[in-house]
């Protein structure tokens, strides 16, 4: 049985279930959307597939079937509910794992993920035992020359998409179909070659990884340090003049790739609460509680020689008592990218040209502001709704220009924004409070209703011979409980360590003892056996003792239960060999952790940390999730053409998109077109 | 003659070539393309005609040849070390004297040329503002002035509206304001502080016209810099009015080229070109 088919029975009996918690959450209109089940058909006008004339695709990331369902029925969706009417909706069997660059990456490929390689957030070297993103990577420069402290590289350094196997876009072009797929996730750097791209999830900020935010603030009790997803700065008034420093992207040319860095200066009314900034050639004016618009700076990095372009924006926080300022992570510069964003690469100028300045971060949405209290709800929203907004600008823009083809466009504001406010609405969650709910309580059921107006945009388009699809990666859950996996084998003796490790502030596996551990966990849901010949310092043979161990942790870990609540943490655990196929099956983590409903992997078990507890309350703002077993979170999938088969997983689209166009299907691809 | 003469005498003889293309509506005002390359041409002719009345086109000839001759000299006689050597400190000297010969022409051309980039990069280093858009308005005060309590009065076109309270700076002896453009007709900013007042424009509108950035206090450098408007009085409490635009970008093939970088490109070769026609020689 595949994968998928065994994630479609589940989500089928496991929705009673989750039907339960949205009674608990209040929502009367539930059950009466529920009521039409989980699967409906309704006349079509169209047959799939004949005299297509474009194919345009909404990528939602994060969009839950039974939240859309209740929202449908409460009349905020009413374009998602006539394309219902007019084709077919289905929930959609998402990954294993649920994680977006998994979930995308078998939407791209038509592939499982043993087919595609990727299998997590974060993958590790075996042969370093060192964390790495896992859909793309920097590859060595090669030889230099050493002038003094500087280091001029022989030949340029490399990006990698790490992602594996064929995209229907390609298959698209290369049979005469126009193709513009923008801002899908794991597809950095573009895979483009003569299809129109611009990446998504995944593409870095300047500094390389999801986004560094900086905060700058006189408060007495503030202290220079790193935060997750951001740096703190405390910084001092001099004749209300404040210097501050923003980090930029490593600098290669030098000895020990230091960070190159931008000085900007504040200049602070003494008694009105607004400021002038300086940065470099920009100077703004901002006012407390004022966003700026996007600030071009520039690293130098062999000064008159070489520097790099990023873009930023500010937020004003606070003037007086105390002084605060955001400065966004900073964002490659579209209109003069350092490393490829887009195909071909002059798409991302025409973008600038047309539409100005825009985010071009993977994950914009700043939800580690948000964690770190350096936003407050109100001001996540305020950032959130630029990026949405921003993305329908585009998306206007690219409908106004299409006309035939296939478009696919994403959103992802509703994915992390589902990620930060859903404490709003689960009454068991450990942040939710009445007060929360009434002041916070509309944004998740305010962007289902932005998005429909996206999907209103598309529907305005659609002509007989066209066919729309809105389709999400996975639903939503939530995260109510963090499990401490490398706590636990650490506990019961998978992981070891050398003599006594402080346990608490433990991360990237520091002071294990990798010849006596026999498992690790890295990422939301992987688990390795320490295999000898695989792993650098392996110690559990290959073969019938890797097979019994990983039985034995499969079992071990289905029995864990939540000593607080008596709940079983770990729904199902997977076996590699059961769930992937493919070409790169033998990079996959060797056992996937399903957790419950309401579980997940603590923040620091995914980066190797292992701290004293196994099981806590999650009391970040981080407060929904998904990377648990895939029955528990389905996507969606709306179609304006009827769909022949009834339980639809994530890579049987890219087979029905090339079917569509009467495009051959790659034998790699193992999804089924569906219709 | 004072540098203000200079520009406005410069301003008038360069305006009324370039102001007819750029307010051509249509195609020539959403380009900056012909306004540039006819000022560039423009620069180039007369860069040619100066060089053809400074230099002794004879004496060039002459020094250009015997560099030719003294390289030809080492070309010949390379397998002779002591030729060579002695040709390289030759071929050394015939460059300096017919460098020698470009110097006072170059110079002399210099200024004149100096002044007519200023003036198109009044031109192209800028946009105007459109309506909707904003800008930053910095006054900077004379040192001897508080601007934590001097009063000032911001009076504005009926297209311009200043966006909420300034910001006073007291370190930078400046106080600033957004701007905010309601409508794109001719538009000005007054400035009064006590019985002083002062006016500065603000290009406002799709069309390619100058722009004016600053006005300064007299002072030789700025003022060459700043062509377009009068300088401050220098008994006035204002030394600079300054207003943010946004730079003009332009595009060959899609990738974005400075002005400047153009323009030279397009003077290097209408200069050849030109030269070749009056029989001037430049090289």
């Amino acid at each position: 049985m595949r994968d998928t088919d065994r994630i479609r029975q589940s989500a089928i009996c496991t929705n009673s279930r989750r039907r339960d918690f949205l009674r608990a959450a209040g929502g009367s209109a539930i059950a009466a959307a529920l009521a039409a089940g989980c699967t409906q058909k309704t006349t079509v006008r169209a047959s799939a597939g004949n005299d297509l004339r474009s194919m345009i695709i909404l990528g939602i990331d994060g969009m839950d079937p039974v939240l859309m369902q209740k929202f449908i029925a409460e009349g905020r969706m009413p374009n998602c509910k006539k394309l219902m009417e007019r084709g077919s909706f289905h929930q959609l069997a998402t990954s294993n794992p649920p994680q977006s660059p998994v979930a995308w990456s078998n939407f791209i490929s038509g592939m499982n993920p043993g087919g595609h390689g990727i299998f997590d957030f974060i993958a590790r070297d075996a042969k370093t035992m060192q964390l790495y993103h896992s859909t793309a990577r920097v590859a060595d420069a090669g030889s230099a020359i050493r002038l003094g402290r500087w280091v001029i590289p022989t030949a340029p350094g490399r990006i990698e998409n790490l992602r594996r196997g064929p995209t229907f876009w390609n298959e698209l072009e290369r049979n005469g179909v126009d193709c513009t797929v923008l801002r899908v996730p794991a597809n950095f750097p573009p895979a483009g070659d003569d299809a129109t791209t611009l990446s998504g999830m995944g593409t870095p900020d300047l500094q390389g990884g999801y986004g560094i935010f900086t905060w700058f603030t006189d408060e007495s009790k503030a202290v220079s340090r790193d935060v997750p997803g951001g740096r703190i700065e405390k910084v001092t008034a001099e004749n209300d003049v404040f210097r501050c420093r923003v980090l930029g992207p490593p600098n290669q040319f030098l000895e020990g790739a230091e960070q190159a860095d931008v000085m900007f200066t504040v200049y602070r009314d003494p008694e009105r609460d607004a400021v002038k900034i300086v940065v470099q050639d920009n100077a703004i004016l901002l006012r407390k509680g004022e966003w700026s618009d996007w600030i071009v700076v520039s690293f130098s990095l062999l000064p008159g020689a070489v520097s790099v372009s990023g873009i930023c924006r500010l937020y004003l926080k606070g003037v007086h008592e105390p002084f605060g300022l955001y400065v966004s992570p900073v964002n490659i510069n579209p209109a003069d990218p350092s490393v490829p964003i887009s195909s071909p690469p002059d798409y991302s100028r025409h973008l600038v040209r047309d539409l100005g300045y825009f985010y071009t971060q993977g994950m914009v949405e700043d939800t580690k502001a948000l964690s770190a209290g350096v936003l407050n709800n109100d001001e996540y929203r305020q950032q959130a709704m630029f990026v949405h907004d921003e993305r329908l600008r585009f998306f206007q823009h690219e409908l106004r220009r299409f006309s035939k083809g296939f478009l696919f466009y994403y959103f992802s504001t509703l994915d992390l924004s589902s990620h930060m406010f859903w404490r709003t609405m689960d009454p068991l969650h450990p942040l939710y409070s009445p007060e929360l709910a009434a002041s916070q309580g509309d944004f998740i059921a305010e962007l289902y209703g932005k998005v429909d107006e996206a999907v209103g945009l598309a529907m305005d388009q659609l002509r007989d011979n066209d066919w729309l699809m809105v389709m999400s990666d996975h639903g939503f859950t939530s995260f109510r409980r963090q499990f401490n996996l490398n706590s636990w084998l650490l506990d019961e003796g998978y992981l070891q360590t050398t003599g006594q490790v402080a346990r608490n502030g433990s991360t990237l596996f520091q002071g294990v003892d990798w010849d006596r551990t026999l498992a690790y966990g890295v990422g939301l849901n992987g688990l390795y056996l320490n295999l000898q010949g695989r792993e650098v310092h392996g110690s559990v043979r290959p073969g019938a003792e890797a097979q019994n161990l990983a039985r034995e942790l499969a079992d071990r870990l289905q029995q864990v239960k939540d000593p607080e609540t008596g709940e079983q943490v770990i729904s199902k655990v997977f076996l590699a060999q059961d769930v992937y196929q493919g070409q790169s099956a033998a990079d996959a983590p060797d056992l996937v952790i399903g957790y419950h409903r309401f579980y997940r992997a603590s923040w620091d078990t995914i980066l190797g940390g292992f701290p004293e507890k196994q099981i806590l309350d999650n009391t970040d703002a981080w407060s929904g999730d998904h990377c648990v077993s895939p029955e528990f979170v389905p996507g969606v999938l709306l179609s304006s053409r009827p769909l022949t088969s009834s339980q639809p997983g994530l890579e049987d689209l890219a087979p029905t998109i090339l079917k569509a166009f009467r495009v051959p299907v790659p034998a790699e691809m193992t999804g089924e077109a569906l219709f | 003659m004072s540098v203000s003469l200079l520009n406005r005498a410069v301003s008038a003889c360069s305006d009324p070539v370039l102001r007819p293309w750029s307010d051509n509506p249509a195609s020539f005002a959403a380009s900056p393309w012909p306004t540039l390359i006819l000022g560039s041409c423009l620069i180039a002719v007369i860069m040619v005609l100066l060089f053809a009345l400074t230099s002794d086109q004879q004496l060039l000839k002459r020094r250009r040849n015997r560099l030719l001759a003294r390289t030809l000299e080492l070309l010949l006689f390379r397998h002779d070390a002591r030729v060579s050597i002695t040709a390289c400190a030759r071929i050394l000297k015939a460059n300096a004297a017919y460098l020698w010969t470009f110097a006072m022409p170059t110079l002399i051309a210099v200024i004149p040329i100096t002044l007519m980039i200023v003036q198109l990069a009044a031109w192209f280093e800028y946009r105007p503002l459109i309506s909707g858009e904003t800008a930053l308005l910095e006054i900077a005060f004379d040192k001897s002035i508080d601007v934590a309590a001097v009063p000032v009065t911001i009076m504005l076109s009926d297209s311009l509206e200043l966006d909420g309270a300034p910001v006073r700076i007291p370190s930078e002896n400046e106080i600033c304001w957004r701007l905010q453009v309601k409508s794109e007709q001719e538009s000005w900013i007054e400035v009064r502080s006590g019985e002083f007042v002062e006016r500065k424009e603000c290009a406002v509108g799709q069309h390619l016209i100058k722009v004016s950035t600053k006005r300064t206090r007299s002072d030789l450098v700025q003022e060459i810099l700043h062509p377009v408007e009068r300088p401050l009085p220098a008994e006035g409490p204002f030394e600079q009015i300054l207003i943010r635009f946004p730079p003009r970008t332009l595009h060959i093939a899609d990738k974005e080229v400075h002005w400047l970088v153009a323009a030279i490109v397009i003077m290097m070769i209408a200069g050849l070109v030109t030269g070749k026609l009056f029989g001037v020689s430049i090289t």
